[in-house]
């Protein structure tokens, strides 16, 4: 019983031990990660570049492209702090190179990319299917009678005039989903602020429990007669009222005096 | 004070104002039990994830959409004393907020510019979502997120997308649905990057720092467990070996039963819905003999343990197999008679 006690022993310890490594190797970098996304951005840029890029661009890409080199040389090394640095470095000038080819060379394609950013509405539809779905999960929690099966067909319209590139559509169906949110969203509002008056009255009641505790103790020891009165009030006030955001200022209040109370008893 | 010089073990009580004095030879016996520290080491062990997960911000994942609005979700440890929580917000333009307590429950909220005063009553976490157009700017074609971060974060770029500028180190990255995710540490970092009409997924299929860093954990975590089970397993056999002889006779029964089962041509005529990759499945049961641990199912079909449980589980419910267990392992065998759906 003895050996097999030991052996737990011993294993708790050592996947402690493990463990801890384990945590610490998550936080240092996965050096071959600094590779893979400075081989991305070279590759993206020498796409780019081209006969009429300016010498100082095409040199800054050389100088790139040994930095990836020495890059790649540390890791083989097993050189992480080098590695690092060449990453950094390599990185600051591809930054650099992305800006000069801004400037340079705002080509047909790329004025033609910058349109259709401007005018494909795909983010925005994203953006409030993540709120629609956001909202689809509270209004089950509070057994609204919602109908979300009209705002879904128009989210599957919105995405085929997306994909269709009848951008001027989807846009106007994004605006009819936005208004059916919005309506949405209040309903689910107007039952969540009776929840949670509930869920206020009863973390009054909490707070009133101990609100009577430190009362009795003021009382014992015998402090001033306006602590003990305020307190008193405090609590009054308290108890009268219902409204959430009555409750959260006197507990505000409540506070403050305690506050006030600690100083007194230094 | 009246110092005396007592042998913990020789007596029950000591008086108040006595000193204690422990002989050391006696010290192992009387102070340190294997019990209590085996005991001691299983609550540190298990509360140790929740000491490290025990901060104000617990999970924070950014997402950045193609216009360069960028959403928000973090989850967030609160004292439940307090009745409302000042959240510093990462902008101050901020659409579609919701914040919910840890049972689910909306919670309602003021914006103020970039605070949010979320109303708790009690909760212990919260969880906050809302979108920012504050985080990412643009310059030409090149667009860049800047963010001081409080905590560790995760951060999913657009789609096409290709960072060709970044000002930290990041400590993970992999490809969801051809987007790239970053792992970020705390503090001020800024990324830039460009669109490309050309997929940037190049060297997607090079991209699996994670799983090479998983498989160090898994090799470490795996071989814990192993230890484990092996000790278990060791206990069991020693109990095993006092009651020998009732366990063949078991086994024996067991083997007898076990003969009998359908073919897979009848399961596939009982079950003419069932999905292609499901019938493979059955096919290798019913060619290995009608049984087999669920752990050979995995190497023959190289799935992940959970993909593979839900294939399982699938059998189940379609009444064509039963898991069993043996030796700690999931035994599945094909029934010998065949049922409705459950």
């Amino acid at each position: 019983m003895k050996k097999i006690t030991s052996f737990v022993l011993l294993i708790l310890v050592s996947s402690m031990v493990l463990g801890g490594m384990t945590n610490t190797a998550q936080a240092q970098n996965d050096p071959t990660i600094l590779l893979k996304i400075a081989k991305q951005a070279q590759k993206q840029l020498e796409n780019q570049i081209n006969q009429n890029s300016s010498d100082k661009t095409k040199q800054l890409f050389k100088e790139g492209t040994r930095q990836i080199k020495a890059l790649e040389e540390s890791l083989k090394n097993n050189d992480i702090d080098s590695a690092k640095k060449y990453f950094l470095s390599a990185m600051k000038i591809f930054k650099e190179i992305s800006q000069q080819l801004t400037n340079n060379q705002f080509s047909q394609v790329e004025v033609v990319t910058l349109k259709n950013t401007v005018t494909d509405p795909s983010a925005d539809l994203f953006r409030i299917q993540e709120y629609v779905n956001n909202l689809k999960i509270i209004a089950k929690k509070y057994n609204t009678s919602i109908n979300f099966s009209e705002i879904d067909d128009l989210f599957v319209t919105a995405k085929k005039q997306i994909t269709d590139k009848q951008f001027d559509d989807a846009i106007q169906t994004i605006s009819k989903i936005k208004q059916i949110t919005d309506d949405f969203n209040n309903k689910i509002r107007g039952n969540a602020s009776q929840q949670e008056q509930s869920r206020a009255k009863e973390y009054a009641q909490k707070y009133l429990e101990q609100l009577d505790r430190l009362i009795e103790d003021v009382k014992n020891q015998g402090l001033s007669e306006d602590i003990i009165q305020k307190l008193v009030d405090a609590r009054k006030n308290l108890s009268a009222t219902t409204d959430p955001q009555e409750i959260i200022k006197q507990i505000k209040e409540i506070k403050s005096i305690k506050e006030h109370l600690k100083e007194r008893r230094k | 004070m009246n110092p005396e010089i007592v042998p913990v073990y020789e007596k029950e009580s000591i008086r108040e104002d006595g000193m204690l004095f422990v002989r050391t030879d006696g010290i192992l016996e009387t102070m340190v039990k294997a019990p209590l520290i085996l005991a001691g080491l299983i609550i540190v062990t298990v509360l140790m994830p929740l000491q490290t997960s025990f901060s104000s911000t617990r999970t924070l994942e950014l997402t950045i959409y193609s216009d360069g609005s960028t959403h928000v979700s973090t989850k967030i440890d609160v004292d439940p004393l307090e009745p409302d929580f000042e959240l510093n917000l990462f902008g101050k333009s901020i659409d579609n907020f919701v914040a919910t307590g840890d049972t689910g429950f909306l919670l309602s909220e003021k914006i103020i510019e970039d605070k949010a005063i979320i109303d708790i009553f009690g909760s212990s976490s919260i969880i906050v979502d809302y979108n920012t157009d504050d985080l990412v700017s643009k310059e030409g074609r090149v667009w860049t997120f800047s963010f001081d971060s409080p905590s560790d974060y995760t951060l999913l770029m657009p789609k096409n997308s290709v960072i060709v500028g970044m000002s930290n180190l990041p400590n993970n990255m992999e490809l969801v649905d051809e987007q790239t995710k970053l792992g970020l540490t705390a503090g001020l970092s800024e990324i830039n990057y460009i669109f490309t009409p050309i997929n940037p997924t190049i060297h997607k299929p090079t991209i699996s720092s994670e799983s090479s860093f998983n498989y160090v954990n898994a090799v470490i975590i795996g071989g814990s467990i192993i230890a484990v089970v092996m000790g278990i397993v060791l206990m069991l056999k020693r109990k095993q070996s006092k009651s020998l002889p009732s366990i063949i006779q078991t086994e024996s029964t067991e083997k007898q039963t076990e003969t009998k089962f359908n073919d897979a041509e009848t399961i596939f005529n009982f079950r003419p819905e069932m999905r292609e990759d499901d019938k493979e499945i059955v096919k290798f049961i019913s060619d290995k003999g009608g049984q087999v641990l669920e752990s050979e199912l995995r190497k023959k079909f190289l799935q992940p343990r959970t993909t593979m449980w839900r294939a399982v589980k699938r059998l189940e419910r379609l009444g064509v197999i039963e898991i069993d267990k043996k030796d700690l392992q999931n035994l599945v065998k094909l029934k010998k008679d065949l049922e409705e759906e459950k």
